[in-house]
């Protein structure tokens, strides 16, 4: 699962209008986890079910449509998907970066 | 370094001093808590506004526009600290059912406050947002400096804030009130402002 959420970052990074990524755990949470398991991608992605559900809090570029950069940021990530992956994608834009 | 007393900005443990400190150090040496942290970044970002202003102030000619009140300063800078909490998730449209897009309530504030920030002479002092029956209306308050036209201004940023909500979020915008708190005409050293 952590080979894929690095996948999927690395994906997201480099979508027009993304500037940046944020941790989408709270932070004490996230720390946690970091101390026992190392620095984690800031992408999530779990399994639920049968389906995954991916996240992610980005920083757009207020250059463009906020929300136009988040559809973007949801497509890139079910393209990139293994095919036949059922999904529950979220996005939510932390910043819009002037 | 951090503030184990607190949950500090974005409950990374960091106080707005310690990311003062922070930015003041380059942002060196790198702390993935505060890099990752959307709200500690929208500190950050302020925080830089802030003392660009400042020191466009001391650079202009002390007879003009004399320092600003280190009291107003504060008082800005926890607005700040507390309008960068991300709150809610306001929804954004989607055409897929199993997608779901939103924007947090602190992303807009900031879009808010950068729009008035943006218009010259003007520095935004606080801002909030109001629902009422699905319709949000905006009230923001900004300081002018010295020389600035006030009713253009004013109208300057209600004009920019209306606008940047309408390119970044997909809320019905009922009103964006705009209150000029203040000119900024402090004393020579020694006067009262």
């Amino acid at each position: 699962m952590t080979a894929l959420a690095q996948q999927l970052e690395a994906v997201v990074r480099a979508i027009p209008g993304v500037v940046a990524l944020y941790s989408i755990q709270p932070a004490v949470l996230r720390s946690a986890r970091e101390i026992v398991a190392g620095a984690e991608p800031l992408v999530s992605v779990s399994q639920q079910g049968e389906s995954l559900r991916v996240s992610v809090s980005v920083g757009v570029d207020a250059v463009s449509q906020a929300p136009v950069t988040a559809a973007g940021v949801a497509a890139a990530i079910r393209a990139a998907l293994p095919p036949g992956t059922e999904a529950d994608v979220i996005v939510r834009v932390g910043r819009v970066i002037s | 370094m951090t503030d184990p007393s607190a949950n500090g900005i974005g409950g990374t443990g960091y106080t707005l001093e310690q990311l003062g400190e922070y930015l003041d150090a380059g942002r060196q040496p790198a702390v993935p808590a505060i890099d990752d942290s959307a709200e500690c970044q929208a500190v950050l970002a302020s925080l830089e506004r802030v003392g660009s202003l400042s020191r466009e102030l001391v650079t202009r000619d002390a007879a003009e526009i004399p320092a600003l009140d280190e009291s107003w300063f504060g008082s800005l800078l926890g607005a700040i600290t507390r309008e960068v909490k991300a709150g809610r998730d306001i929804p954004l449209a989607s055409s897929d059912p199993r997608t779901h897009l939103s924007i947090t309530e602190g992303a807009i504030r900031e879009v808010v406050r950068a729009a008035g920030d943006s218009v010259e002479g003007v520095l935004v002092g606080r801002c909030g947002l109001h629902e009422t029956d699905g319709a949000v209306r905006v009230e923001l308050s900004i300081s002018v400096l010295l020389g600035t036209p006030v009713r253009q201004a004013a109208e300057a940023v209600r004009q920019a804030v209306y606008s940047e909500l309408l390119k970044h979020t997909e809320l019905a915008i009922d009103a964006v009130d705009v209150t000029v708190l203040d000119v900024h005409i402090v004393a020579w050293e020694g006067e009262q402002p």
